[in-house]
């Protein structure tokens, strides 16, 4: 971007408050963001990731007892084959969203105000990622064959199923994961180099430096690391879009009425990049007190992430409204009673909490007040969580314990071991964003160098 | 900042003037043209005039739904077009008045409307919003609607000329709800005017894909007005190629969008093969209608795509605007596929729906024009163009 541009575009945020602190330099910069990795333990650290540990091994025994006895311990049965594996399953890869969608689109539209919270959210991405894959891996039951679901020439001849959105979803979901990866990855190196150079052990020197690949600052090594950066995002913004409607197709190719709407892509990937930033805003708001971030996540950064929850809220609103007219509007039987039976039925608490949490609390993000108020955009975010949650669970359990015909329908509760899962998957998540934000900069030191004053007077690129 | 933008330095060239001669005498004519084949062949006319109503409706209607995004976003790449989008959703009304005549014509074009409907089961469990007076009754809601909001927002734009910056933020406030209800109610007028053709079908991404095709109409309505304003005086130095750029993003992406939910509509139809829902796709692919609509995808998906992934071109005004004149002619025929085979079993054309196309197009350039030269054609009291032109 030329000097020029960035000029106009600082003057068109018309005394809005910054995305960075105004007396921030370059060396500042690095000296915060390395000083949370290089400076001491804190307490509240080691408290965060024992919680998060103990939940993975509460996620650990859930899962030895489910290997030990097979998917039955799960509250599986025949019309709910699939219960909290799949809400999960969809839970967390919607989570991952917000940080394809900060990091790739964001990036494309020029959006400054990425450039804080970007690491973080890819890092979230691969996490949540990490997390929903190992629901479909181990509700086949046999997770040592889960290699089956790749088309490879075997003597068995067995192929996937190709015409089945769950192989659709293996390919999104690797594709998914490999970009992230490799995006979080390339965006990192500058700021390993700044490590290894910051360094004072040998050893932690090595090990950062291993990964910076040997990183200068040469002029041909930021052209290259551009033009990487670049293109990946160009390749990261059409699976933002792809991943999700992938994962509604799971539902929607399927004849059951509750399932079988066409509107089921568009309002899952709204859905997704919904919880994503629910979720990117649990987190950072805790951890912007604990490590002093204030200067790098201004109010701005959390007022914008309160407009994009505002707008993907509203779609989703959107999304279900469509439902119940069009359940009335296709004077189908099946159709009415499945709306009925969400609004009515034995599982009604779980559709009116899906209301409460999804479309009305989050009204809220209309008023500036609550927008830039960490408080209550936490207060917001903890109810999407738990909306997002919910919605996947109406879809699923609604429609399949009572779908045609009245002599197949059941019910579906989850077992404690399908929650032991569940709560260690969380463990698991949280776990890792502990010991990321210790061992990685949590925020792009890079990046944030070149919106600071100084850095961008001297004609920061991007 | 020294440099005052005044209104007067703004003012609409006068070329306009014969653009709008031009457009009425074309307009005219062609309504001349088309009022004759009413008298020759009225079903066909009122099927006619309905695509060529719908396909300048909508680049109105996206209009008004692009000033308040521009409102919304602060985007600098529309606040410079701003004059021309408000002009056109202040012809919203003229649109109204240019659907009355349906009223002679509803069994002609709506299916439930007619006798034989009473027996049909079906129609008869959606009759309690499938009825001529509930029909009418939205029809003047959403007007009113859209006609207000259009209104509401032109004026307090004009205000902000006359330097009350207040209306900055109330505008803004005007914006928020407003879109909401914007897409809402574009849905339903949606479900009503295309959607209830084939009465037994029903989609419930139809809405979404309307009013993206409305965004995506608009934005090609703006680059070919941008690349006609480029051209001289007053604004030649303020469009530059960065705005073209902007528009040309915009339009791939909507390009890719447009793509993206024919196919979800599709796939999910196709995989789930339920005869209620496949009937919409099996009337567009059986009588000729494949060889129409195969090719449709080629043309409005796969050939913009291409041309449109060049930065440069779409940093040149000259071709820019070649491309968005090709797909506002994609747009014409992605609209007639949606209608047309609901009508027609087999592949049909008639000389009324290009004549009722150029009718309601000319008369409607006329109105637009008129609007256009009413102000300044650039909201020269807004802070955020008085901050980009100060360095531009």
């Amino acid at each position: 971007m030329s000097l020029l541009e960035v000029d106009v575009k600082n003057r068109a945020n018309l005394g809005k408050p910054d995305f960075i602190a105004q007396d921030e330099t370059p060396e500042s910069v690095t000296e915060s963001i390395s000083g949370v990795i290089y400076g001491k333990t804190y307490l509240w650290w080691i408290v965060g990731l024992a919680v998060g540990s103990s939940l993975l091994g509460i996620g650990g025994i859930g899962l030895f007892w489910l290997l030990a006895k097979g998917t039955g311990v799960w509250g599986l049965n025949m019309p709910v084959a699939w219960g909290f594996a799949i809400i999960n399953f969809v839970w967390w890869i919607g989570i991952g969203h917000a940080g394809t969608l900060i990091s790739a689109i964001l990036l494309l539209l020029n959006q400054q105000w990425r450039t804080s919270i970007n690491r973080f959210a890819e890092a979230m991405t691969l996490f949540a990622v990490a997390c929903a894959g190992l629901f479909p891996i181990f509700h086949t039951g046999r997770p040592w064959l889960a290699y089956w679901m790749l088309p490879y020439p075997n003597t068995m001849r067995v192929w996937p199923q190709f015409r089945s959105p769950l192989i659709w979803d293996v390919f999104a979901v690797s594709t998914y994961a490999t970009i992230s990866l490799v995006f979080w990855y390339v965006g990192l190196v500058p700021d390993l180099a700044t490590m290894r150079d910051k360094a004072k052990n040998m050893v932690v020197k090595r090990i950062y430096g291993l990964g910076a690949l040997g990183w200068r600052g040469a002029a041909d090594h930021w052209h290259n690391y551009e033009k990487a950066y670049l293109l990946l995002a160009g390749l990261s913004t059409p699976l933002v879009l792809s991943v999700h409607s992938v994962v509604s197709f799971d539902f929607a190719v399927a004849q059951l009425p509750g399932w079988h709407a066409t509107i089921f892509p568009p309002y899952f990937v709204a859905g997704a990049i919904y919880a994503g930033f629910a979720m990117v805003l649990t987190l950072m708001i805790p951890l912007r007190a604990l490590f002093n971030l204030h200067a790098y996540i201004t109010e701005r950064h959390l007022e914008n992430m309160g407009k994009v929850m505002l707008t993907t809220g509203l779609i989703v609103s959107y999304g279900y409204f469509t439902e119940i007219f069009m359940a009335w509007y296709s004077g189908n039987t099946f159709e009415r009673f499945m709306m009925y039976n969400r609004m009515f039925g034995p599982y009604l608490y779980g559709y009116w909490a899906l209301i409460l949490c999804n479309v009305l609390v989050p009204q809220l993000m209309w008023f500036k007040r609550f927008r830039t108020s960490a408080f209550w955009l936490f207060f917001v975010s903890q109810f999407v969580n738990v909306g997002m949650w919910l919605e996947r669970y109406v879809i699923v359990a609604m429609t399949l314990t009572r779908d045609f015909l009245v002599g197949s329908w059941g019910t579906y509760h989850g077992t404690i071991w399908d929650w032991a899962v569940y709560l260690g998957t969380i463990g698991l998540f949280l776990s890792l964003v502990f010991v990321f934000v210790r061992l990685l900069p949590a925020l792009s030191m890079t990046e944030l160098k070149m919106i600071s004053p100084e850095g961008k007077s001297a004609g920061g690129h991007h | 900042m020294s440099q005052v933008y005044e209104a007067s330095r703004y003012q609409p060239p006068s070329a306009l003037d014969g653009v709008q001669t031009k457009a009425l005498i074309v307009g005219v004519v062609a309504a001349a043209i088309s009022i004759a084949g009413f008298f020759l062949d009225r079903t066909q006319f009122f099927q006619s005039y309905l695509v060529g109503w719908i396909f300048w409706f909508v680049i109105a209607l996206g209009c008004l739904g692009w000033t308040m995004i521009q409102h919304l976003t602060g985007g600098l790449w529309a606040l410079v077009l701003r004059r021309v989008l408000e002009a056109a959703a202040r012809t919203l009304p003229f649109f109204g008045l240019l659907f009355l005549p349906f009223v002679f014509g509803m069994e002609e074009v709506w299916s439930w409307t007619r006798p034989e409907a009473a027996n049909d089961p079906l129609i008869q469990e959606k009759v309690g919003y499938l009825n001529q007076p509930f029909f009418w009754g939205r029809f003047a809601f959403y007007f009113v609607f859209w006609t207000v909001l259009a209104f509401l927002l032109s004026r307090n734009s004009a205000k902000q000329d006359e330097g009350d910056e207040k209306v900055t933020v109330r505008m803004r406030m005007i914006s928020g709800p407003g879109i909401v209800l914007f897409v809402l109610i574009g849905s339903f007028a949606s479900f009503d005017w295309l959607m209830s053709l084939e009465p037994h079908w029903f989609s419930s991404l139809f809405g979404f894909y309307f009013i993206s095709s409305t965004a995506l109409a608009a934005m090609l309505f703006m680059i070919v007005c941008a690349w006609w304003l480029h051209r001289q005086q007053p604004l030649d130095d303020v469009l530059t190629k960065r705005h073209f750029h902007d528009y040309g993003k915009f339009t791939l992406a909507l390009v890719m969008f447009w793509a993206y939910m024919t196919l979800s509509q599709f796939l999910i139809t196709w995989s789930g093969h339920i005869p209620e829902f496949t009937q919409w796709y099996d009337a567009r692919n059986t009588g000729g209608w494949k060889s129409y609509t195969v090719p449709l995808i080629v043309l409005h998906f796969f050939v913009p795509f291409l041309i449109l992934l060049s930065a440069s071109l779409k940093k040149q005004p000259s071709k820019l605007v070649l491309v968005a004149l090709y797909m506002l002619v994609m747009r014409f025929f992605d609209l007639y596929w949606q209608a047309a085979p609901n009508w027609h079993e087999t592949l049909t054309f008639h000389w009324l729906d290009v004549t009722t196309l150029v009718a309601v197009g000319g008369l409607w350039l006329f109105v637009f024009v008129r609007e256009l030269k009413r102000r300044a054609l650039l909201p020269v009291g807004d802070p955020y163009l008085k901050e980009v032109l100060g360095h531009v």
